[in-house]
């Protein structure tokens, strides 16, 4: 199984954009060995999920990176800081699905640089036109064998 | 010279909380608060909103338990209707409120407070959270994720999705369900079963460890409330309100949602937003209260279902089971029932009928909807005007009910444990840590923003801050 996690609040402006991108491939590109998840933040119960698959893909908005630009990144394991209930990181529950049932999905985090985080439910216009872009790079990376590195 | 401490934020706990510590002039402790330093205001903006409106914004409220204010919503307009709903969207909606309960039940006791029961309250705090507790026991945290996973689940697949379902609705559900849903879920329950009877047994093992911890977390006589249906059964979504006292004698019986007025009252007090109702007959604070799963086991005679049922007798037993510290076999008693309550309800015959659903227009001006969230009994009051428009709201929150005993339980605790100046780790983990029994939700019980972190004070009796932790 592949799964994909799309990260966000579509109330937020440009933070919905991980969801965005998950339903997207949902709607679109669905497979029968492709699980899509689309959460408002991440919570520990995702490492079930995670353990039972070959590879994930988190999707998620940056506030750091420029508007618009999508970025896809490996997950280091090692930096992984605490887990919490309420603050939980890609690589933390990677971590926790690698302590608990051994799993070693291959893994990547696609993020896409924000730049409006107010209320509203609409998309700045340069994170709009970068979701088919999010997409396309899910997309490539769920192809056998893509290494993100 | 007196003192204070303070504990800010108050952590793994839901919402934003900070405890101060008073300390008189031979440095025992005077005085200990815990506030609440949210506001929200829920109550406030639904206020011209039409009432079929209510359960989708209610459920707002809360990431943690928006079925929980569905639910109570829901009930409240059911009341504005004056319809009884379907059998089998009643049925439907149990389902749905103890998959809540159960997965809520699953997050406080795995997630928030399980690190301080393995790990134990004095460990290294860089340890004693959830990394800690898969290094410690993976098959604990292991059963906890599952466990957690099997309430979304339920939750996700009638409401069709997790964290906000639109599929209770005034009247009843949207949807009938399907016998391919049924079956889904039906086949995850003997394994939660199992695991939740493991927990038990797990947890039972450690409590000769905190035996300290019991006899002042919160151990103290108080009333206790909460439903059960007409044979005293324990019960969540629907039958009449029961209050008991520290013996056990019944208080009240038999109330329904429209009586809470007469047994309620809610103080406000000046050092923290959320409300302190009160037991009314008997007065601020001699009316103090708690709720929750301690207290829905308190309240009933016996649970309906056999493997919980003979939890529940042994629970009854302990000779401390007054002690706040014996939330947590609560919540474990109670996740086993709603599993097995599920299991039963999914195998009544007309489950899968197609009629979930009763129309009509208001034909009340007022309606009043009660049901247990996983923190306790939550009260919905709507009032709307001939339009059906919101012209009031007032919500009484489980976590509101346990103020007062949270309070006292901080007080007991800190008197036990804080003294003079010596301030370690270990001895505000326990303030914390007695906070946590109860599972408080300050989301929704003072209508806050954001996520969930609580502050120790210190304090003089000439106001001077001492000392002071933020987490």
């Amino acid at each position: 199984m592949r799964l994909v996690i799309g990260i966000g609040n579509t109330l937020r402006g440009d933070d919905g954009i991980g969801v965005r991108v998950a339903q997207r491939l949902a709607a679109q590109h669905s497979a029968p060995d492709l699980e899509v998840i689309a959460c408002h933040q991440l919570t520990p119960e995702l490492i079930a999920p995670i353990s039972q698959a070959e590879q994930v893909i988190f999707v998620d908005a940056s506030a750091t990176q420029p508007a618009g630009s999508v970025q896809a990144q490996p997950l280091h394991l090692q930096s992984a800081p605490p887990l919490s209930a309420h603050h939980v990181t890609p690589a933390a529950l990677l971590m926790a699905a690698d302590l608990l049932y051994g799993a070693q999905p291959r893994s990547a985090l696609i993020s896409v640089g924000a730049q409006d985080f107010s209320f509203g439910e609409r998309l700045s216009p340069p994170v709009a036109e970068a979701l088919p872009r999010a997409v396309a790079l899910v997309l490539s990376l769920l192809e056998p064998q893509r290494e993100v590195t | 010279m007196s003192r204070e401490i303070t504990i800010n934020p108050v952590t793994r706990i839901e919402g934003h909380g900070k405890i101060t510590i008073y300390l008189a002039d031979d440095g025992s402790v005077a005085d200990a608060k815990f506030h609440v330093t949210q506001l929200r205001g829920f109550e406030k903006f639904a206020e011209g909103r039409p009432f079929h409106e209510m359960p989708s914004l209610m459920a707002r409220i809360c990431g943690i338990c928006p079925v929980s204010h569905l639910i109570a919503s829901a009930k409240a307009c059911d009341a504005l209707l004056g319809v009884r709903i379907p059998p089998t969207a009643a049925a439907l909606r149990r389902v749905m409120n103890l998959a809540q309960i159960a997965q809520s039940h699953a997050l406080s006791f795995f997630y928030l407070s399980a690190p301080d029961l393995l790990l134990g309250m004095d460990s290294d705090p860089s340890q004693r959270n959830l990394f800690g507790m898969l290094a410690a026991n993976p098959q604990l945290a292991r059963d906890g994720v599952t466990l957690r996973q099997t309430g979304q689940q339920i939750i996700e697949i009638l409401g069709g999705k997790r964290i906000h379902p639109g599929w209770l609705v005034p009247g009843g559900v949207s949807e009938p369900l399907s016998a391919e849903k049924r079956d889904r879920i039906l086949a995850m329950l003997p394994n939660a079963i199992a695991i939740t009877q493991q927990a038990i047994h797990w947890f039972k093992s450690i409590l000769p460890r905190f035996s300290e911890e019991i006899s002042v977390f919160a151990n103290f006589p108080t009333l206790h409330m909460g439903l059960v249906d007409r044979r005293g059964n324990l019960e969540t979504y629907d039958g009449y309100l029961r209050i008991v006292d520290a013996d056990g004698n019944v208080v009240e019986d038999r109330m329904t949602p429209e009586d809470y007025l007469d047994l309620i009252e809610e103080a406000v007090e000046p050092h923290s937003f959320l409300k302190s109702p009160y037991y009314k007959p008997r007065g601020y604070t001699d009316g103090m209260l708690r709720v929750g799963p301690l207290s829905r086991l308190l309240v009933a005679d016996q649970i309906s279902t056999p493997l919980a049922n003979a939890e529940l007798q042994a629970f009854r037993q302990i000779p401390e089971r007054q002690s706040s510290f014996y939330y947590h076999l609560a919540r474990l008693i109670e996740m086993l029932y709603a599993w097995e309550e599920i299991q039963r309800v999914l195998k009544t015959s007309d489950i899968l009928s197609e009629h979930v659903r009763a129309y009509a227009e208001p034909n009340a001006f007022e309606g009043v909807g009660i049901s247990e969230a996983p923190r306790g009994t939550l009260m919905h009051h709507y009032k709307i005007d001939k339009n059906g428009l919101i012209t009031y709201v007032n919500l009484v929150i489980a976590t509101g009910h346990n103020n007062l005993a949270m309070n006292a339980g901080v007080k007991q605790v800190a008197q036990r444990f804080v003294h003079g100046d010596r301030l370690s780790e270990g001895m505000l983990n326990r303030v914390e840590a007695v906070i946590r029994t109860f599972d408080p939700c300050l989301s929704c019980s003072t209508h806050a923003i954001g996520q969930m972190p609580l502050h120790i004070q210190l304090v003089a009796p000439n106001g001077e801050v001492l000392d002071e932790i933020a987490r």
